[in-house]
């Protein structure tokens, strides 16, 4: 499995690719800057010169949501250099709410390969964002526990890789991310720069560290079932509405967990989806009382006798 | 009074293709079949076709020469007529990735031969010969590399070819130093899907990744590469190198891998008709990979989905239209494009791209179509 698709609305709005020639045409949706291979080996546009349009436009002042799409060479190109645009530049985009960076597809870029940026300060130059939604994991910072990241407002943190490295882990962590309602990490494998274990996740799951979380989604993870074990221990369990557990490699151990805590998890929404259940197990999850999604469970490729499980998300 | 044409469609007559051909022919037309593997196992093929044809009264031929895919026997005839005693001991191996330029080479003569006999049959009893797609621009879209130079050249917008590679190692380098991440190294006479490789190297970290419909299979010291429906993932370096080896021992070109456009959730490419150089039928083909080749089990879906898919169509017919131009002797081509943000490319064309099940244009399946614009000939 790929992403194949891009997102087809963000922060609740739809989306406008925005067109230098053409300028933002409605400024209340969101909008949408891409550098596509024609763009950069015919023309010789880059993301750089788009944003620099994108930033004299009148309108600008108006957006509230912003994604950055394929970006030229993004496998080799970071994306600081946008980054430190958007912080220089902050004034302009007085009213941004919602910050993509790095929403490619397959064909576009291996999730793996998209170079990522330094956050830390881009969260202080925006004190209004409330949704940051990060692609990739590659070179990405998010601080660390000595400058953490700091931010009143943060509703959303989302970041989506084929692996994440603990080291972003600790740091979202430590950040102080006190109104963060939804946190959304995609772990990977190890192939692609996980390097965590259940310890380094662990942390994560404290009243203390993130009190107003409702929406929890820890997946597309080898350690899908530690992951069960651990948010079932964990202290946060009681406030979350939303766990999401999919993507990853989940065996019916780690389902059996939920199907024995369903008085704990009475009320929250789970997603299970495309792991590694069994069609007993699905079937069993289905008949109990739990609401829970569980489709598209993956077959265990087998090759030579040995088997083989995969994350959804890895290269 | 003129006396009736005599159609003739060469062929393998257990495919559905001769089949849908037939359906789409008036009741009172006279049809000749000819089935390929009778053309590659008679003594002399003057004598064959001249005693078949000379039972027909006419003074107009109208030949279409059909695909001679999917079917073993006539695969073995081509090959055994390259190299008798090599490939006389062929055995069938379902799928198995191999002797492609052989092939190649077999079909060319064969065609060759046929045209020549054709010809010379048909200027000795005075009848006219009119192909669908002349043998010889069968060939010339057959060699994928030469059509695509050949489109190029013509001023076709289509995907930039690398120059020829001697070895992986080279290929890398050559990526590298041009900055060019992502290529597709396709075999030059490869069908549909078969023999390609869709690769990319990571400057920063020279990590590779490539995705192929070939399937590596090794038992004990034999590898081989199988087509399969599903597509491979490969990112060991040394399987991409045995795959590119394999690729490229059956001759090979390598172009620029340009992302396709999205449709839903799939990523997709348009198969069009040319009838006489006029674009008519067409199928957007969706993928969840980067090789959309309809027999991969993917999904048809369709451009007018997209908010300006109209306006991208009539871009993606007006390229595929000039890319005809290229092959004036070729009057039934399916071309595949791309569709990018203002413009399209071709990335291939197919003599044999006509079958296209449950599509209509006026009213016509892509059968029809080409019956129709035989008769006026």
């Amino acid at each position: 499995m790929t992403i194949n698709n891009n997102i087809k609305r963000f922060f609740g709005l739809n989306i406008e690719q925005f067109e230098q020639a053409k300028g933002i045409q409605d400024d209340k949706l969101a909008l949408r800057l891409e550098v596509t291979y024609d763009d950069y080996e015919d023309d010789d546009l880059t993301m750089i010169t788009l944003l620099e349009t994108f930033s004299k436009d009148p309108q600008v002042g108006n957006i509230s949501a912003l994604i950055i799409g394929a970006w030229e060479e993004a496998y080799d190109n970071d994306a600081d250099l946008y980054l430190d645009f958007l912080i220089q530049k902050a004034k302009l985009f007085n009213n941004l709410k919602a910050l993509f960076i790095g929403e490619m597809t397959y064909e576009e870029n291996e999730i793996s390969w998209i170079t990522q940026g330094d956050y830390t300060k881009l969260l202080n130059a925006y004190p209004k964002l409330e949704h940051l939604q990060i692609r990739g994991g590659d070179e990405l910072g998010f601080g660390d526990a000595t400058t953490p990241v700091m931010h009143d407002n943060l509703k959303a943190l989302i970041i989506e890789t084929g692996g994440l490295s603990a080291d972003v882990i600790d740091a979202v962590g430590h950040a102080k991310l006190p109104a963060l309602e939804k946190l959304e990490l995609w772990l990977g494998c190890d192939e692609y720069g996980w390097s965590g274990d259940i310890s380094t996740l662990t942390p994560l799951l404290s009243q203390s560290r993130f009190p107003c979380l409702k929406h929890l989604g820890l997946k597309n993870s080898e350690i899908q079932d530690d992951i069960v074990s651990a948010i079932l221990n964990s202290d946060i369990l009681k406030q979350l509405e939303t766990i999401d557990m999919s993507m990853g490699i989940m065996t019916d151990e780690g389902a059996k967990l939920l199907l024995d805590s369903q008085e704990q998890l009475a009320g929250k929404q789970l997603n299970v989806s495309e792991n590694y259940l069994s069609n007993e197990m699905v079937a069993q999850l289905e008949a109990s009382p739990l609401d829970i999604k569980t489709s598209e469970q993956k077959a265990v490729d087998i090759d030579y006798g040995d088997e083989y499980r995969y994350v959804s998300v890895a290269e | 009074m003129p006396s009736k044409p005599l159609w003739i469609l060469i062929c393998n007559p257990n495919n559905r293709r001769q089949q849908f051909f037939r359906q789409a022919l008036p009741n009172n037309e006279k049809l000749l079949t000819i089935n390929y593997l009778e053309l590659l196992s008679c003594d002399c093929l003057t004598h064959f076709l001249a005693t078949k044809l000379s039972k027909y009264d006419t003074t107009k031929w109208l030949v279409k020469i059909d695909s001679c895919g999917e079917s073993f026997a006539v695969e073995k005839a081509l090959l055994t007529k390259v190299n008798p005693t090599f490939y006389h001991q062929l055995q069938f191996d379902k799928g198995r990735f191999a002797h492609l330029a052989d092939w190649f080479c077999g079909y060319q003569q064969l065609l060759a031969e046929l045209s020549n006999v054709l010809q010379r049959l048909a200027t000795q009893w005075q009848v006219t010969l009119n192909y669908l797609n002349t043998p010889q621009t069968i060939v010339a879209m057959t060699d994928k590399l030469s059509c695509q130079q050949h489109l190029a050249n013509s001023g076709i917008n289509v995907p930039k070819l690398l120059p020829p590679v001697q070895n992986f190692e080279q290929l890398l380098v050559y990526m590298l130093t041009t900055r060019c991440s992502q290529v597709f190294v396709k075999a030059r006479y490869g069908s549909s899907a078969s023999g390609v490789m869709a690769l990319r190297l990571n400057p920063k970290t020279k990590a590779v990744i490539a995705k192929s419909s070939l399937q590596r299979v090794q038992s004990g010291n034999q590898l081989a590469f199988y087509n399969s429906l599903k597509i491979q993932t490969y990112t060991k370096q040394s399987h991409i190198k045995e795959l590119f080896d394999i690729i490229m021992a059956q001759q090979a070109y390598v172009e620029h891998w340009i992302p396709k456009p999205r449709l839903g959730n799939q990523s997709f490419d348009l198969r069009i008709l040319l009838i006489k150089g006029k674009a008519q039928h067409y199928v957007t083909r969706c993928s969840h990979s980067p090789m959309t080749n309809l027999h991969l089990a993917n999904r048809r879906g369709d451009i007018l989905e997209l908010a300006d898919g109209a306006k991208q169509l009539i871009i993606a017919k007006q390229m595929a239209e000039q890319a005809a131009q290229a092959f004036p002797d070729a009057d039934c081509i399916g071309a595949d494009v791309i569709c990018t943000k203002y413009s399209a490319k071709v990335i291939e064309l197919n003599a044999f791209g006509d079958l296209l099940p449950n599509v209509t244009y006026q009213g016509l399946s892509s059968y029809q179509a080409q019956v129709s614009a035989m008769q006026c000939y």
